[in-house]
């Protein structure tokens, strides 16, 4: 059916043929290919005449005809009405697309992820608190999906802003921590206090040679952190980490640590996907955020993907156990 | 002779031969003023055509006005021959479709393959 509303009148205008054409054409020049209209080298593809997946690109070329000054029919009459009548509108079957974002490792739903979908029709919707974004009433055809993470927490900004500074590195003094010391819990204990989250500090022993010559007040380390029986930090630890906790990772067999500690930071963006919609259909497409941290290295403050993360990826239940995170924004 | 057929005529019948018959020349002097003139058809002429593309069609299943006003109008489009043409004889001669689909899918072939066909040609 050329249109399931309008009918171009016979003979077709040559003139509004090219028009429509033409608006067709440049209409769809942005959208993921392949695709109905271009291979993936950007080559043309003729229209089909019987596709049902582009009834609706059928349907936009006869509007933009008859935008261009070609004659419409109706075509909701059939055996007992005339031809003849002119009609604006058409309406094709639409589709729906529901679109998951999850969390990876820990899986968990992600809310405030920003998913746009650019195709045929294009559009950018926010995830609910179940990680989820429905988009309706989409014209059929292929379709990108992209997300990104568009939620704000102050420490996390916090955090963020480090990313790259050398001033907590192992070999740089930063008082009260002198240089080729690792410094994770004091940037931690930084930005917690810049973001107007205080943590209290706890007195520890200054020795030389064995014998004790001051103490200095000091932030809780990584295992202090840890520790959920912890009497110095109040905290409250949380199964399911969001942006802003602190993630904190406690190992006895370590000699010039106790552990590390960091901030969660936001996620990756989810890898693009296409999905090819027909009419009528209600698609799903699942995008998966990486969970990232903030944290101080030896060198500089560094986000990434892997520390903390990879005892997740690996199943390391034994090192997963000694990791707690802690929310410190209500 | 022609023959005008029951099944024809049962579709027909609410809407008046004579009415559709005069309203369908009125469409057809609009639209196809130049090949009607080219061929300096009368009325009378205009109505033969009618009656021949209306038995015509019968043979397709095509019953209703509106898809037989169609039929007609391909008639005059593309002459007489239509009905062999590569393009439209396998829709027409298709079991598994009604009058309407054939009349559907004739629509949307001249509309986009056969115009993009003849295009890649230029």
């Amino acid at each position: 059916m050329t249109s399931n509303c309008s009918r171009p009148a016979r003979p077709l205008n040559s003139q509004a043929v090219a028009a429509a054409d033409q608006a067709l054409y440049t209409a769809h020049k942005n959208d993921p290919r392949p695709n109905a209209l271009f291979d993936a080298a950007g080559r043309k593809r003729h229209l089909s005449a019987t596709d049902p997946a582009q009834e609706c690109l059928r349907d936009e070329w006869v509007r933009s005809y008859g935008n261009a000054g070609g004659k419409l029919e109706d075509t909701t009459f059939k055996s007992d009405k005339r031809p003849g009548d002119v009609i604006q509108e058409c309406h094709c079957s639409k589709a729906t697309l529901t679109v998951t974002v999850r969390y990876e490792p820990l899986d968990a739903p992600v809310k405030d992820a920003a998913v746009t979908i650019s195709g045929p029709a294009t559009k950018s919707l926010t995830t609910d608190a179940t990680g989820i974004a429905k988009f309706t009433d989409l014209p059929p055809g292929q379709y990108e999906i992209t997300s990104r993470y568009v939620g704000t927490n102050k420490l996390a900004d916090h955090a963020r802003l480090q990313i790259g500074s050398t001033d907590w590195a192992r070999a740089t003094a930063h008082p009260p921590f002198p240089r080729n010391t690792w410094k994770c819990n004091l940037f931690v204990f930084d930005v917690t206090t810049e973001a107007g989250f205080p943590v209290p500090q706890k007195p520890h022993e200054q020795k030389k040679f064995g014998i004790t010559f001051g103490t200095v007040m000091l932030p809780p380390n990584a295992e202090d952190w840890a520790n959920s029986s912890s009497t110095l930090i109040t905290y409250p630890t949380v199964a399911t980490p969001e942006p802003g906790d602190v993630v904190a990772y406690a190992n006895p067999a370590y000699t010039a640590a106790t552990g590390h500690v960091g901030i969660v930071s936001y996620p990756k963006n989810g890898t693009p996907e296409t999905k090819t919609l027909s009419p009528g259909d209600n698609g799903n497409v699942k995008q998966i955020m990486r969970r990232q941290s903030v944290s101080a290295g030896g060198v500089s403050i560094d986000e990434d993907d892997q520390i903390f993360w990879h005892y997740y990826d690996e199943g390391n239940t034994v090192e997963t156990s000694r990791i707690l995170f802690r929310r410190m924004s209500p | 002779m022609l023959t005008i057929t029951k099944a024809q005529m049962e579709a027909l019948k609410a809407a008046d031969f004579r009415r559709f018959e005069s309203e369908l020349i009125t469409r057809l002097r609009e639209n196809f003023a130049p090949v009607i003139e080219k061929h300096d058809l009368d009325d009378a002429s205009l109505r033969q055509i009618i009656r021949q593309g209306l038995v015509r069609s019968e043979t397709y299943q095509i019953y209703s006005e509106y898809d037989v006003t169609r039929f007609i109008e391909y008639v005059f489009e593309y002459g007489n021959q239509f009905e062999s043409l590569p393009w439209a004889a396998p829709i027409l001669t298709a079991s598994h479709l009604s009058g309407e689909e054939k009349m559907d899918r004739l629509d949307a072939v001249s509309a986009f393959s056969l115009r993009q066909n003849e295009e890649s040609y230029r």
